[in-house]
């Protein structure tokens, strides 16, 4: 693959993830509303949703690395050191594109991070309040009985 | 972060905090009666302008609602009344049931078999003192148990009428309980604050008011309920209408809602339930005992009133009923035996009284006749007052006093007059002229009748003025315009009847007794032929009366010679028997095959002796025999309670005469009270299993029976109603949980589902800050 054909790929791979990452937001605005609401369905809606995106992100992973690895022969430099910031620098104004693109991702990413705390928090209160109401209504004899699985984030937002 | 991003999260976190507040509410209420299950309503909060952008505000936590369902409140409301209706007319009507102590024989059916069969045992051997104590203390006992039901009755009557007051006060403490929480709910509202709580402890006063009373609630758009029962208002907008329970004193119970004079009438609830048990069903059943009671006093007392006791007489009765000055004039003789206040129905008819001459057991029977149309206690008196040897009187009490003379007594029994031809018209030793035929007879005013007598002859000229109607002469008439006259008593002449034929006879008797109707204008009138002459006998015929008659209905029979001659002698001389209805029942062989003195058999059990002597169909000799089957078909004895076994009139003072009850010998056994007579009692076993026309011809057990039953199927009814009145509350309460109640394992499954949600999400949380940081490290 030349490195016009390359670009467009790692162009593409990009634009994909910036589509993911803004899916990734909007479910978990609809995890927050429905956590807030009590709305279980919905809410095991949107993890069912969660479990799928976040399944495509191995193969969308999977092909950047390729990608990278692929430019890292072409420009003979070790792919780690292969960032969208050197590659575009690399390019100059044939990177323009693909700087736009990086920029974008860089703030949906970070739009994500920043959601995914406050879910975090969100979740890990209502966690707490749910496990001392199941607790006093089974009573202390099946205060142990719910499954404890999963780990959550420490807020920071 | 931004402050609009810290608020919206602020706003999530207060929200979600809130959610689960309502959760934790609605589970610790999930026992709390009538409360109804809460929601977190929430909603997107306003987007906000920062920047030229539009930036969402996150969530609102609104309000609290309640999942209520208003219909169903009202339905629930509508059978919880119907239900408590049923439920305490079935505690009252059961209350009732196990007073009468039935089934099991401690009941009033027990003791009227052990009445009954006191009367039984008695009728073998009439003259036991000890079996006659017997039938007093049956008797007593049957009379304590209506009297102790009636007292019972009327207490519980009482006692479910104070019930209905104590609930009143429970309706109006939750009417104003109604008012306080229209007052906190419509403020709460006001301000703005969902008053959840309040309104549900509000549908819990309304289901507790509903269970009292049958009520109709509206509410008004400031959240006011106003509350209405039987069309009063109970609770208005700020304040209760009191309701007062009025009790009357025979038991019964109003009910009235303050501000109204009219009384509230009720449907359902407990109230409706209480009063219809203490208005209908107790006073139905002292209806149906006082039913029983009263006949079995007045079947009772017309078997005894006829009876004898153990004398076989009596010397004196005085009445248990007064009669009572209807007309307010001052006079009781004066009121018709229909008007006269009497507790038992007396009718037209006629009742016998037997006479006797204690020194000889000679014995007259007469016959006292009732026209309920027109006879008056005066005439009872009078027609008692003419008996020979009898007196009546009305004593202080206006009860009715009957007394013998001296060396008398009477009764009131079926008896056959054993010696019916007192006046020997049937060949008697007097000389004896009938007529022919019965009366009336047509004279005309001033018509005459012309006798030869031992004094002479003399003409007696007959005035209409002695006459109700002088062309439709009575015999009876007739004989008192003779007796009265003073020719016929100078000659030793008498006028009699017997069967409504007059009799002219001398007084003194033998072959030399003599007198001649000599002519006059009557005597076509009167069949007689004038020169006609007629002799005494030296030779009276004694004629007794013997058998029992066993005729169902009161009838008489005239003994009617058909040809002259003498009993036993001469060859072919017979004697028709006639009954009342002038029919033939048999002929009587007393030619010379007959030996005086010897039984003949006449019809239905009535026999007859005849002596030697001459007796004359040419002078229309006759004799009548009275045959009773009832002795009083008027009812005026057991009426006005002359020789009662009974007294009172209903359940509540049936008794046994007090004088019976001091001496069991005044019980009567049979007609003559002689010993083995048990006729009396035999006549009051039947009524036993008799068909009692005041008891709808049902017998006395019957009616009981069906008493007892109809307590138990009202009961069952009752019950069967209450079951499926009690499946259709279930039902609507089943419903109404499914719409407003706490299910606490449908919300437990819930937080345990969000609990394995939010174990999965924190996962997806960790990955995604994972695949994130990869990516800001890519960028």
């Amino acid at each position: 693959m030349n490195l016009e054909s390359l670009l467009k790929h790692l162009e593409a791979n990009v634009s994909e993830e910036i589509a993911t990452k803004h899916k990734v937001l909007l479910n978990i605005e609809a995890q927050e509303s429905s956590v807030t609401s009590q709305e279980l369905d919905s809410f095991e809606q949107q993890l069912e949703e969660m479990n799928g995106i976040l399944a495509a992100d191995t193969s969308r992973s999977s092909r950047r690395a390729r990608l990278l690895d692929e430019l890292s022969e072409l420009w003979k430099v070790p792919a780690d050191a292969l960032t969208l910031g050197a590659i575009v620098r690399r390019l100059g104004p044939e990177g323009a594109r693909l700087e736009e693109l990086r920029s974008e991702l860089r703030g949906v990413v970070a739009d994500v991070l920043r959601r995914n705390r406050r879910l975090s928090s969100l979740i890990g209160m209502h966690r707490r309040l749910n496990r001392d109401i199941v607790n006093t209504v089974l009573g202390a004899e099946e205060k142990d009985g719910l499954p404890s699985s999963g780990a959550l984030l420490d807020a920071e937002a | 972060m931004t402050s609009i991003g810290l608020n919206s999260g602020l706003k999530a976190l207060l929200a979600s905090q809130a959610t689960l507040d309502v959760i934790g509410h609605n589970l610790s209420n999930a026992n709390t009666p009538g409360y109804s299950r809460q929601r977190l309503e929430l909603s997107a909060a306003p987007t906000l302008h920062r920047r030229g952008l539009l930036m969402g505000g996150g969530v609102n936590a609104d309000v609290i609602t309640r999942t209520t369902d208003a219909l169903l409140q009202m339905r629930t409301v509508g059978q919880i009344s119907s239900l408590s209706r049923l439920g305490a007319s079935i505690g009252g009507m059961t209350e009732v049931q196990a007073l009468l102590g039935e089934p099991g024989g401690f009941g009033l059916g027990g003791g009227l078999n052990e009445f009954f069969g006191a009367i039984a045992e008695l009728s073998t051997s009439t003259e036991d003192l000890v079996l006659r104590t017997g039938v007093v203390q049956m008797t007593t006992a049957l009379t304590t148990q209506f009297n102790q039901l009636a007292t019972t009755m009327r207490s519980l009557r009482f006692d479910t009428a104070n019930q209905v007051g104590i609930q009143v006060k429970q309706v109006n403490a939750l009417s104003e309980q109604l008012v306080r929480l229209n007052l906190e709910i419509s403020q709460t509202e006001a301000a703005g604050m969902p008053a959840n709580d309040l309104r549900d402890q509000r549908d819990e006063a309304i289901r507790n008011l509903a269970g009292y009373v049958d009520i109709n609630y509206h509410e008004d758009d400031n959240g006011v309920i106003r509350v209405t029962a039987g069309g009063r208002l109970l609770v208005g907008g700020n304040r209760s209408f009191d309701m007062s329970a009025s009790v009357h004193e025979d038991g019964s119970v109003e009910l009235f809602v303050e501000g109204s004079p009219v009384a509230v009438s009720l449907a359902q609830g407990k109230l409706a339930g209480l009063i219809s048990v203490g208005e209908n069903f107790i006073p139905g059943l002292q209806t149906n005992f006082d039913e029983l009671a009263h006949n079995l006093i007045f079947e009772m007392n017309r078997v005894h009133s006829t009876g004898t006791p153990t004398a076989g007489h009596f010397q004196t009765l005085t009445s248990t009923y007064p009669v009572v000055d209807g007309d307010l004039d001052g006079d009781l003789t004066d009121e018709l035996i229909s008007a006269a206040g009497l507790p038992f129905d007396v009718q037209s008819g006629e009742f016998f009284v037997n006479v006797t001459r204690l020194d000889t057991g000679s014995m007259a029977t007469s016959k006292v006749t009732i026209d309920i149309a027109t006879s008056t206690v005066g005439d009872v008196l009078t027609s008692l007052n003419e008996i020979s040897g009898l007196n009546a009187n009305l004593n202080s009490f206006g009860r009715l006093q009957v007394f013998a003379d001296a060396g008398f007594g009477f009764d009131f029994a079926p008896k056959l007059d054993p010696s019916p031809d007192k006046s020997g018209s049937l060949g008697g030793g007097e000389a004896s002229l009938g007529t022919a035929a019965r009366g009336p007879y047509t004279l005309a005013d001033g018509a005459t009748l012309d006798i030869t007598g031992p004094s002479g002859t003399f003409s007696i000229t007959f005035d209409e003025a002695d006459f109700e109607d002088v062309s439709q002469a009575t015999a009876d008439e007739i004989a008192a315009v003779l007796n009265a006259n003073a020719d016929v008593q100078a000659n030793g002449l008498r006028a009699v009847v017997v069967d409504d034929r007059l009799y002219v006879q001398t007084a003194a008797t033998g072959a030399t007794a003599s007198f001649s109707v000599d002519g006059g204008t009557a005597l076509p009138a009167l069949g007689w032929v004038g020169g006609t002459t007629v002799d005494g006998h030296d030779s009276a015929v004694d004629i007794e009366i013997g058998g029992k008659y066993t005729g169902s209905l009161n009838d008489h029979f005239v003994f009617i010679p058909k040809s002259d001659g003498i009993i036993g002698t001469t060859p072919n001389l017979e004697v028709d028997v006639f009954n009342a209805n002038n029919q033939l029942v048999a002929t009587l062989d007393l030619g010379d095959s007959y030996q005086p003195g010897t039984e003949i058999d006449v019809y239905e059990g009535i026999t007859v002796r005849f002596g030697f002597g001459t007796i004359s169909a040419t002078n229309n000799d006759s004799a009548r025999v009275e045959a009773i089957a009832d002795s009083d078909t008027s009812d005026l004895l057991a009426g006005i309670g002359l020789n009662s076994l009974f007294v009172g009139t209903g359940a509540a003072d049936i008794a046994i005469r007090s004088d019976l009850e001091d001496d069991p010998e005044l019980i009567a056994a049979g007609a003559s009270g002689a010993s083995g007579d048990n006729q009396t009692l035999l006549d009051m076993m039947e009524l036993q299993h008799q068909e009692i026309g005041g008891l709808s011809d049902e017998t006395f057990g019957d009616f009981y029976g069906d008493l007892i039953s109809d307590v138990g199927f009202e009961i069952s009814t009752a019950d069967a109603s209450r079951n499926v009145e009690e499946y259709l509350l279930q039902n609507l309460e089943q419903r109404r949980e499914e719409a407003s109640g706490v299910n606490v394992d449908e919300e437990m499954v819930n937080m345990i589902r969000f609990e394995q949600s939010f174990a999965a999400a924190s996962r997806y949380i960790q990955v995604l800050n994972d695949l994130s940081d990869d990516l800001l490290s890519l960028i």
